[in-house]
């Protein structure tokens, strides 16, 4: 099974923590990806639309903030199982990979 | 509303009215959160790579993407049937392209050399045409760019209108092709339009066999015809369908 991309799996592990407006979103995923990734909201929308649509998060609620709307996503039941399930396909890849490096740095 | 405001909400206009009476101001409010200087408030525009997600966000949007409306997903098929019908082009003009470097083999033709690397090169759409039935649709785009690459070379050096209209139906293709295969674009049917290729290579083999060289203008014409049906076609369904709504 492919996994999701990391656009994807980036505003999983953002939600997971608690129901999020856009703008938190994006700030989020910049953080948690150390400053490396930055979302343009063309790009979120197409997340959060394709997360929507497949029933792995859901709008919350709306608030007006500084004259300007902020709806808020969280995950659903099923976006918890796919983070979790991401996270322990990349976790067996990381085992996988430290097990060869540790091999290499004995043999060496 | 400041310029810069105004300046965004003029790019969001390429999505479809019905998403932006949901998304409009909040995404605005996204993209202005966090701008407080005044002069790029006045002056500053969203950006290449804000411009380049908010085109890719329409074009998903209004070519069936999840969440879309039946419609735009009924749009979609349209353009990706017809996309499609021009990568089954690429796999006749191989057929045809294999008879003919056959047929120059056995003449012993001083061209045999030149006609099997042009050969080589016809193949690439037969893999495009896979990479595409396989859902790699980005290497897809690259290498349907790719073949297209010497009809624009020879353009450039050499303006004339008969090769314009010659290569319009690749180039829309490729466009088409571009448009309608983005990320969450559903898989087309590989039985299908495997078939559809097979018929395809055999059809433009044939036409080598038939006529004695490869005629590049029969395939194209070829494939507008049967683009035309498909959109035809396609244009009906949607047509039963909306009045079954």
């Amino acid at each position: 099974m492919r996994g999701v991309s990391e656009q994807t799996f980036l505003v999983l592990t953002a939600l997971a923590e608690e129901p999020l407006h856009g703008y938190a979103i994006v700030q989020s995923v910049e953080a948690l990806s150390d400053g490396r990734m930055r979302l343009r909201v063309g790009t979120l929308y197409g997340v959060l639309d394709r997360l929507v649509a497949d029933g792995l998060a859901e709008r919350d609620r709306e608030e007006v903030h500084q004259g300007r709307l902020r709806r808020y996503y969280r995950l659903t039941d099923g976006g918890v199982r796919t983070l979790q399930a991401e996270v322990a396909r990349m976790s067996a890849n990381v085992r996988a990979a430290s097990a060869v490096l540790r091999a290499r740095g004995s043999e060496a | 509303m400041n310029q810069l405001e105004r300046r965004y909400r003029w790019l969001l206009r390429t999505l479809p009215r019905w998403y932006r009476a949901d998304r409009e101001d909040e995404m605005v409010g996204i993209f202005l959160a966090g701008r407080t200087d005044e002069l790029d408030l006045e002056h500053g525009w969203p950006g290449w790579m804000e411009t380049w997600a908010v085109l890719a966000l329409a074009c998903r949007v209004r070519m069936g993407a999840s969440g879309g409306l039946a419609r735009a997903v009924a749009l979609g098929d349209v353009v990706r049937s017809v996309a499609l019908v021009g990568a089954v082009a690429g796999v006749a003009m191989l057929g045809g392209g294999v008879v003919q470097s056959v047929l120059l083999a056995v003449d012993d033709d001083l061209t045999t050399t030149r006609s099997w690397l042009g050969l080589a090169f016809e193949v690439v759409p037969l893999v495009a045409f896979a990479l595409l039935l396989r859902g790699r649709y980005g290497w897809a785009k690259v290498l349907t760019g790719l073949v297209l690459v010497p009809g624009v070379l020879t353009l450039v050096s050499e303006p004339n209108w008969p090769l314009v209209w010659f290569l319009a139906p690749w180039w829309l293709g490729f466009l088409l092709l571009c448009l309608g295969f983005h990320r969450e674009a559903a898989a087309p049917s590989v039985m299908r339009w495997w078939s559809a290729a097979g018929v395809a290579f055999v059809a433009g083999a044939l036409s080598v066999v038939v006529v004695g060289t490869l005629e590049t203008y029969l395939i194209t014409i070829g494939m507008v015809v049967v683009s035309v049906v498909v959109l035809a076609a396609r244009t009906v369904t949607m047509g039963s369908r909306g009045a079954q709504a």
